[in-house]
C-alpha cells in the first residue's frame, strides 16, 4: 500500500515538473510578434539601381532581396534553400531534369498574375545575347525550358549541375514580370513581402508593406525605409538619437562596446557573413608565379592581428575560399599557422634571400581592406617584402585590378555566397590557373551523390589552400546594431541580403 | 554704367563657353569606362560595345560636345546613368538643401561676424577685442565637421533637441525642415563668422585709418555716424568680396557637411557621380556650379559701384 501510494505522488511530481517546464518555456520563447510600425535601416552605400538581375552591385541585393524580389526558391536566415515562388520541385534521380511548382495566386505588385510565364520571360532574359544580368551561366546551364501550365515549369539542365538549385536562390535569378524590362531599373516590381514607394535619391528608398502577399501572415512591418548614410560616426549618432532604428552593419566594429553600454541598443555579436575577406594575389606575375612564394606570404601572416588591427577582434579566421556558414566548409586555417621564419626560408629556396618589393593597390573606401592591408605590408615587411601601398578609388579597383588584373597584392572582402567556382576561371583576376582545380569543383557540382560532394568541395578548398592562391584572411563579421525594440532580426547574413520580412518591433 | 554690364555679361559668355569646354573634353579623358561601371564587372565586349552605342560615346567628341550643349539651352541636362533619371531633376533636388545651407549660413556669419569685427575694430586693444580675436581664431581652426559632430553629439544624442542629420523637405512640414538644417547650418556659420569677423576687423581698422575719417570726426560728427556712414561704406568692399566667394564655395556642395549629417546635397551628389563615372551628370553640375559662381562675382562687381563710386569702369 505504501509502495504504491510513494509510486503515485511520484509520478505525480514528475507529471507537474514536466508541465512546469513545458509553461516555462512556453512563456519564455513566446514573445507573439507586434504587427505594424516602421523600420528605419541605415545602409553606407546607395545602390546603383533597384534591379538585381542587371547589375551585380550587391547593395541592390541588400535593399530587395527577399523584401521586394523572390525568386524560385531563396535563401534563409540559416543559409537553406526554402521554397518562395516554387511550393514544391522534383529532381529527377539522374539529376538533370528539375519540375517545380509553382505557387498559386500570387500577383506581382502591379497586379498582374504570376505565372510559368513569368519564370520563362525572366530566364529568357538572363540569357539572351545582350543581357545586363551578371551571371548568364547560371541559366545557359538550361538546356530545354518547357513549360507544362500556368503553374508547372521543368528545367532538363546539360549535366547535373549541384549549384544550379543555390543559383535559382540568388538576387542575380529573381522572377521579373513581362513587359517592364527599362523601368526595373528604378521602379521594381516584384512578388515579395514589401512593395516600392519612393526612390528619394542621395537620401533614402521607402517600402511599404503588401497587403495581397502570398502569406497571410507576413510581412509584421508596415513600412521599411532604407537610409544612405555612409560616415560610420553619423550612422552610429543617428542610432544613439532615436532617428534610426538599425544599423544593418557596423562599419567600425571599435563601436561595439559604446553600443552596447546604451540601454536602449544591442548588436548582435557572432554571425557570420559570406564576405570572405582575402589577401588576393596575381598569380601570372612574378615572383608571386612560384608557390613558394606565395606560401612564404602565408606563412608571414599573422590573422588574429590583422582581424585584431582591422576589426578589433571581430571576424573569423579563414583558411579557404569558404565561408564557415557553409554546409561545406572545413576549417584549413592550420595549414599555414603564422611562422616568419619558415616565410623567409622558402624565400632564400626560391632565390629572394633578401625578400623583394611589391605595390599593394587597397581600395580606399573599403575601411577594412584598408586597415587589413596596412597590417600586412607590416607583417609582410619582417621577412623583407617591402610593400608600397597604393590607396584607389573604387571605379579605379575595378578598371585596374578587378578587368586588368593589372596589380601585384591587393585586399578585398568577396561577399557573394558559395562563390568557389571562380578559382576555376583562369581569366579571374586571381590568374589562377589550375587543371586539377577545375577537375575536382566540375566532379563536385555534377555528382549525385552527396557524400562524395562533401569529399570533393572538401578537396577543392584543399587545393586553394595548399597552393597558397590567395591569402585567406577571415570571414567579415555581420554585427548589426539595432534599438533594443527590434525583433527577429538575421544574425547571420549567410546571403547578400537584408531580409526584413520577419522582423517586427515591440512597444 | 550699363556700358560696363554690358562689357561685363560679354566676358560672362565667354567665360562660359571656355569653362563648357573644358569640363566637357577633361571629363572625356578620365580613365573608367561608364558602360563597364553601369554593366558591372561581368559584362563582355559586345555588351560594352552595345551600351557605348547607346549612350552615343562612339559618336565624335566634337558632335557629343555640341549635342551636350544644345541640351543645356533647352534645359535638358541630360540623363543620370546612375540614378536613371533626368539630371535637371536631380539638381533641383540638391538645390532645396545647398540653398537653404548657403544663404542661412551665409545670413548668420553676417549677422554675427560683422558685428562682431566693427566691435573689436573699434574696442581695438580692450579685452574685448582680445576675446573676439581669441574666439574668431578658434573658429577658423577648428574644422567646420568636428563642430558639427560636437554639435550633434550635444543637441542630437545626448539631449534629443535636434535630428543626428538627414533632410527632411519643406513639402513635409516647415519646422522639421527647419530642425533638419539647424545644426548643419550653425557648423558651417560658425566657421564663415569667424572669417568675417577678422576680416570686417582688419578692414575698418584700415579705414579707420584714413584722412577723411579724421575729418569727419573734427567736424563733430558723433562716432556712430562716422562709423555707420562714412567708415562701415568703405570698409565693405573687401568683406563683400570675401561674402561673395563664400557664397561661391557654399553652391559648390559642403561635401564634408552633407557626409556628417547625411544631406542629399550638391556635394554629395558630385562625388557620388564622379565615382560612378556618370558623365552627364558631372558634367550639368560642373557647368552649373560655374555660371553660379560667375555670376555671384558679377553681382559682386556691380554692387561695388555703389559702395565706392571712386570704381570706375571704362
Amino acid at each position: 500500500m505504501r509502495k504504491s501510494l510513494f509510486f503515485k505522488v511520484f509520478l505525480l511530481t514528475i507529471l507537474i515538473t514536466m508541465f512546469g517546464f513545458l509553461f516555462a518555456f512556453v512563456g519564455y520563447g513566446a514573445q507573439k510578434p507586434v504587427y505594424g510600425g516602421k523600420l528605419v535601416v541605415a545602409i553606407p552605400a546607395e545602390p546603383p539601381g533597384l534591379d538585381p538581375t542587371s547589375n551585380t552591385a550587391a547593395v541592390i541585393d541588400r535593399v530587395v532581396y527577399n523584401n521586394v524580389y523572390e525568386g524560385l526558391v531563396k535563401i534563409n536566415r540559416e543559409g537553406k534553400i526554402t521554397p518562395a515562388l516554387a511550393e514544391s520541385w522534383d529532381v529527377s534521380k539522374d539529376g538533370l531534369t528539375y519540375t517545380f511548382h509553382l505557387r498559386k495566386g500570387v500577383k506581382f505588385h502591379d497586379g498582374s498574375d504570376f505565372t510559368a510565364a513569368d519564370v520563362k520571360y525572366t530566364i529568357e532574359r538572363n540569357t539572351k545575347k545582350d543581357t545586363k544580368n551578371a551571371h548568364p551561366e547560371f541559366f545557359r546551364v538550361i538546356k530545354k525550358m518547357k513549360v507544362i501550365d500556368d503553374y508547372t515549369i521543368q528545367f532538363t539542365l546539360g549535366e547535373p549541375n549541384f549549384m544550379f538549385l543555390f543559383n535559382l536562390a540568388r538576387g542575380d535569378s529573381v522572377i521579373v514580370p513581362e513587359g517592364h524590362d527599362a523601368d526595373l531599373k528604378s521602379k521594381p516590381i516584384g512578388t515579395g513581402p514589401f512593395k516600392f514607394k519612393e526612390w528619394a535619391r542621395g537620401d533614402h528608398i521607402t517600402l511599404v508593406k503588401n497587403k495581397d502577399y502570398w502569406n497571410p501572415k507576413l510581412p509584421y512591418l508596415d513600412e521599411v525605409v532604407f537610409k544612405f548614410i555612409p560616415d560610420e560616426t553619423t550612422q552610429l549618432a543617428a542610432l544613439k538619437a532615436g532617428d534610426i532604428d538599425v544599423v544593418a552593419y557596423i562599419l567600425s566594429p571599435e563601436s561595439v562596446p559604446d553600443i552596447e553600454a546604451d540601454p536602449n541598443l544591442k548588436v548582435i555579436k557572432g554571425g557570420v557573413t559570406t564576405g570572405d575577406v582575402i589577401l588576393a594575389i596575381n598569380n601570372s606575375r612574378k615572383p608571386f608565379n612560384d608557390v613558394r612564394v606565395r606560401r612564404a606570404i602565408s606563412y608571414a601572416i599573422d590573422r588574429k592581428a590583422v582581424i585584431d588591427g582591422a576589426m578589433f577582434g571581430y571576424g573569423t579566421p579563414i583558411g579557404s575560399h569558404m565561408s564557415p556558414a557553409n554546409p561545406y566548409y572545413v576549417d584549413l586555417t592550420w595549414v599555414y599557422p603564422y611562422n616568419p621564419a619558415k616565410a623567409k626560408e622558402l624565400l632564400k629556396e626560391a632565390g629572394y634571400p633578401n625578400g623583394f618589393d611589391a605595390v599593394i593597390k587597397l581600395p580606399a573606401p573599403y575601411k577594412y581592406s584598408v586597415k587589413s592591408g596596412e597590417i600586412i605590408a607590416d607583417l609582410l615587411k619582417d621577412v623583407g617584402i617591402n610593400l608600397k601601398i597604393e590607396l584607389i578609388e573604387w571605379g579605379q579597383w575595378i578598371q585596374n585590378v578587378f578587368l586588368k588584373a593589372d596589380y601585384d597584392l591587393t585586399v578585398i572582402g568577396h561577399v557573394e555566397a558559395f562563390d568557389i567556382g571562380i578559382y576555376a576561371n583562369p581569366k579571374y583576376y586571381f590568374r589562377y590557373d589550375s587543371p586539377w582545380f577545375r577537375e575536382v569543383y566540375h566532379r563536385a557540382l555534377t555528382t549525385t551523390n552527396e557524400d562524395e560532394r562533401k569529399k570533393l568541395f572538401a578537396i577543392a578548398q584543399w587545393i586553394l589552400a595548399s597552393d597558397a592562391v590567395n591569402g585567406f584572411l577571415f570571414e567579415a563579421p555581420s554585427l548589426p546594431a539595432m534599438r533594443k525594440n527590434v525583433m527577429n532580426w538575421w544574425a547571420n547574413y549567410p546571403i547578400i541580403a537584408v531580409d526584413v520580412t520577419e522582423v517586427w518591433k515591440a512597444k | 554704367m550699363t556700358h560696363y554690364i554690358m562689357r561685363r555679361l560679354l566676358s560672362f559668355t565667354l567665360v562660359l563657353i571656355g569653362v563648357s569646354i573644358i569640363i566637357f573634353f577633361v571629363l572625356h579623358i578620365l580613365p573608367g569606362d561608364p558602360a563597364q561601371i553601369i554593366l558591372g564587372t561581368q559584362a563582355t565586349p559586345e555588351k560594352l560595345a552595345n551600351l557605348r552605342h547607346l549612350m552615343g560615346l562612339d559618336r565624335p567628341i566634337i558632335v557629343q560636345y555640341f549635342d551636350w550643349l544644345k541640351g543645356v539651352f533647352t534645359g535638358d541636362l541630360g540623363h543620370s546613368i546612375s540614378y536613371d533619371t533626368s539630371v535637371a531633376s536631380l539638381i533641383g533636388t540638391r538645390m532645396e538643401v545647398t540653398l537653404f545651407l548657403t544663404f542661412f549660413a551665409i545670413f548668420l556669419s553676417v549677422i554675427i561676424g560683422i558685428p562682431l569685427g566693427i566691435f573689436a575694430a573699434t574696442h581695438q586693444g580692450t579685452p574685448g577685442d582680445y576675446l573676439v580675436m581669441l574666439f574668431s581664431q578658434i573658429g577658423i581652426a577648428v574644422p567646420a565637421f568636428w563642430t558639427g559632430i560636437l554639435l550633434i553629439y550635444f543637441f542630437a544624442v545626448k539631449f534629443h533637441i535636434f535630428p543626428a542629420g538627414g533632410f527632411i523637405p519643406f513639402s513635409k512640414g516647415l519646422i522639421p525642415f527647419l530642425r533638419s538644417l539647424i545644426l548643419p547650418t550653425l557648423s558651417i556659420a560658425i566657421v564663415r563668422a569667424s572669417v568675417l569677423a577678422r576680416m570686417s576687423r582688419s578692414s575698418v581698422l584700415e579705414v579707420m585709418r584714413e584722412d577723411y575719417v579724421r575729418t569727419a570726426r573734427s567736424k563733430g560728427l558723433s562716432e556712430r555716424v562716422v562709423i555707420y556712414k562714412h567708415v562701415l561704406k568703405n570698409a565693405f568692399i573687401p568683406i563683400l568680396t570675401v561674402i561673395g566667394l563664400q557664397i561661391g564655395q557654399l553652391m559648390a556642395g559642403e561635401i564634408v557637411i552633407e557626409n556628417v549629417f547625411y544631406l542629399p546635397g550638391l556635394g554629395q551628389l558630385v562625388m557620388r557621380s564622379i565615382g560612378q563615372r556618370d558623365l552627364p551628370t558631372v558634367q550639368a553640375i560642373v557647368l552649373f556650379i560655374a555660371v553660379l559662381i560667375i555670376l555671384i562675382n558679377l553681382v559682386v562687381d556691380i554692387l561695388y559701384g555703389y559702395f565706392d563710386p571712386r570704381i570706375k569702369y571704362e
